[in-house]
């Protein structure tokens, strides 16, 4: 018996004064609406405003069959929502402490952050979608943790990102004057003047998002400073993690404005991780840089959110040609404080060590889940991931090696050359 | 279950002959440009949006109550499918696609409405004019207001039926539901919606 014969409750005639009433009232409510003549060349303007992501290689020609669950998987991802619970984390040469999932520490910002670089989010399109991807840029100058916020937020604004795909979300122009006070649960930003939108018509969903790179700007910068702050500083007496300092962010020191007019900043921002209004993207590599230089072995990690699977997929190319790929398991997720994998929705991390890259050449390293509209696997032939992710976690990953990352449901990327 | 924002297309299947007949009709008669194949993504969205646009947006101001946001969302919705008309199989269920994806949209912006709901303003003022227009506007109001206390999944279905005018079969494929699904969604969000209106009158007497 399918699924369709189990309800049979009677179809409501269309007649029924109810529909007819409601039918009524929908054309009506509909006709009153007058949709705006040049949506056309509004379209046209995000289509050519939004070039598709440039992948490093496109090794279109090999599909392979993928499991058609990961795909369902996605939506279980996109949906889920979490209880907000209270975890434990540790603190890089800090302290342990405790906050709630709200309140997460990007345990990377702290602990792999290069010497002399600051932690800069910069914004990119990923499905439709803008999201926040996460640099580290050198800088120089002076080395308080309130300077070293300012001048994140700055490059923030201003820079252009390392990741010619990525996109700035504020409008080119001289840089603003940013001041920064970092505080033990609090980040004073001020930014004079306004920063405007890059885009004409932002919406409030960019804004919402360069509000939010801000923050996240703003909050890893002040972790990674406070690293090497001197003792009694405020920054470093913090019973809060740094990632859960809240940000209060004026404009010209007012802070009854919006941001790009559309995004209100009379409040305290804080980082937003609920898993539907967390802004960043969905996979990134942390290591290696972009343009690094790398002999004999490829150590690289990253984190990426589990689509139901507790996996993603790696793929190493060199000189436009794959010479090894394969699912890579998520651990140590970031709502369980590292103890257990990541259940569907949440962040984990992952890493390979020890990959070769012994042969000169230009490399690619790319990290990706499959699109949700690849073919299902056949059992036969797929190749299934590490069969023994632990804990209570979803199971073993369904993705077979070989999907086209220029259709993956998200990916990051990384060049480097050895030789 | 949600669909993802971008809908496979594998999970969109040609509209059924009922639908074919309907979209041919809608927006006045224009909609019969989307029976042509375009070859092009350009052209594809260009003749899509001639046929498309305005019933579009309509459906997607009543599923948020928004109009402008509405825009932006079946704006979304074009710039997701030229991305992707190079690996549509079949060009007919463009328009499926869009229907899905502007769904899909309007459920994530409502997603998003939660935390922007505080800082919105206030909707467009009650349309003034001959006594008439003010009862229709009230009528309207009360039912609009009743069709927002049921489910948003009941919502759903009730527009797609009730203004997109689709068969269960339509919106069983936009929804990712099952026939059967569709079928008890309608139902009870009726019965649902009859309840609501009963209670609002009983409150105004």
């Amino acid at each position: 018996m399918s699924r369709d014969d189990v309800v049979r409750l009677d179809d409501p005639p269309d007649d029924e004064p109810t529909a007819s009433l409601l039918r009524e009232v929908l054309r009506r409510q509909a006709d009153a609406v007058q949709p705006s003549p040049d949506g056309l060349r509004r379209i046209r303007a995000e289509i050519a405003h939004r070039p598709r992501r440039v992948l490093p290689m496109r090794g279109r020609g090999h599909l392979t069959p993928l499991v058609a669950a990961a795909a369902a998987a996605v939506v279980v991802a996109a949906g889920a929502t979490f209880a907000v619970r209270t975890v434990t984390h540790r603190v890089p040469s800090t302290v342990s402490v405790t906050t709630t999932s709200d309140q997460l520490v990007d345990q990377h910002e702290v602990a792999e952050a290069p010497a002399a670089s600051l932690p800069v989010y910069v914004a990119a399109r990923e499905n439709g979608e803008v999201v926040l991807f996460r640099e580290f840029r050198r800088v120089g100058g002076p080395t308080g943790v309130d300077d070293r916020v300012a001048q994140a937020v700055e490059l923030a604004i201003t820079g252009t990102p390392q990741d010619p795909g990525r996109a700035q979300l504020f409008a080119p122009g001289p840089a603003p004057r940013v001041t920064a006070r970092v505080t033990a649960g609090r980040i004073d930003l001020d930014i004079s003047p306004a920063p405007l939108a890059r885009s004409p018509e932002p919406t409030w969903e960019e804004a919402r998002v360069a509000a939010q790179q801000l923050v996240w700007t703003a909050t890893a910068t002040a972790a990674v400073a406070a690293q090497s702050a001197p003792p009694g500083s405020p920054a470093v007496e913090s019973s809060v993690p740094p990632g859960g300092r809240r940000v209060r962010i004026t404009l010209g020191e007012r802070s009854d404005v919006a941001l790009f007019g559309r995004y209100p900043l009379d409040r305290d921002l804080r980082r937003e991780v609920d898993p539907s209004l967390d802004p960043r993207a969905k996979a990134w590599i942390i290591d290696p840089a972009e343009n690094a230089r790398l002999h004999g072995q490829l150590d690289a990690d990253g984190d990426a959110v589990a689509i139901g699977t507790a996996s993603v997929l790696v793929r190493l190319s060199r000189d436009g040609v794959v010479v090894r790929e394969e699912p890579v398991p998520l651990v140590a997720s970031e709502v369980s404080g590292g103890r257990r994998p990541p259940l569907a929705g949440q962040r984990g991390t992952w890493r390979i060590q020890g990959w070769d890259v012994s042969r000169p050449g230009r490399y690619a390293l790319v990290v990706y889940a499959p699109a949700a509209d690849a073919p299902p696997a056949e059992p036969a032939t797929a190749t299934l991931g590490p069969s023994t992710v632990s804990g209570p976690g979803p199971g073993p990953a369904p993705y077979a090696a070989g999907a086209d990352p220029a259709d993956a449901l998200w990916w990051d990327a990384r060049s480097f050359t050895v030789g | 279950m949600d669909l993802p924002l971008g809908t496979p297309w594998a999970q969109v299947r040609a509209p059924s002959p009922r639908t074919a007949r309907k979209e041919a009709g809608l927006d006045g008669g224009r909609g019969s440009s989307s029976r042509a194949v375009p070859g092009s993504a350009d052209e594809a969205v260009g003749m899509l949006y001639a046929a498309h646009w305005h019933q579009l947006v309509r459906l997607a101001t009543l599923l948020t109550r928004d109009a402008s946001v509405a825009e932006e969302l079946v704006q979304e919705a074009f710039v997701s499918l030229h991305r992707r008309w190079s690996s549509l199989a079949d060009p007919a269920a463009a328009h499926g696609y869009l229907r899905t994806t502007v769904v899909n949209n309007a459920r994530s912006a409502l997603r998003h409405r939660g935390v922007e709901e505080r800082y919105r303003q206030p909707g467009p003022p009650e349309p003034a004019g001959p006594e008439e227009r003010a009862v229709q506007s009230t009528e309207d109001a009360r039912v609009m207001t009743a069709l927002r206390t049921l489910s948003r999944r009941q919502q759903e279905v009730l527009v797609l039926r009730y203004y997109a005018d689709l068969s269960e079969q339509d919106i069983a494929q936009t929804l990712g539901l099952t026939k059967g699904a569709v079928k008890s969604h309608a139902h009870r969000g009726l019965a649902a919606l009859r309840k609501a209106l009963e209670r609002a009158e009983a409150i105004g007497r």
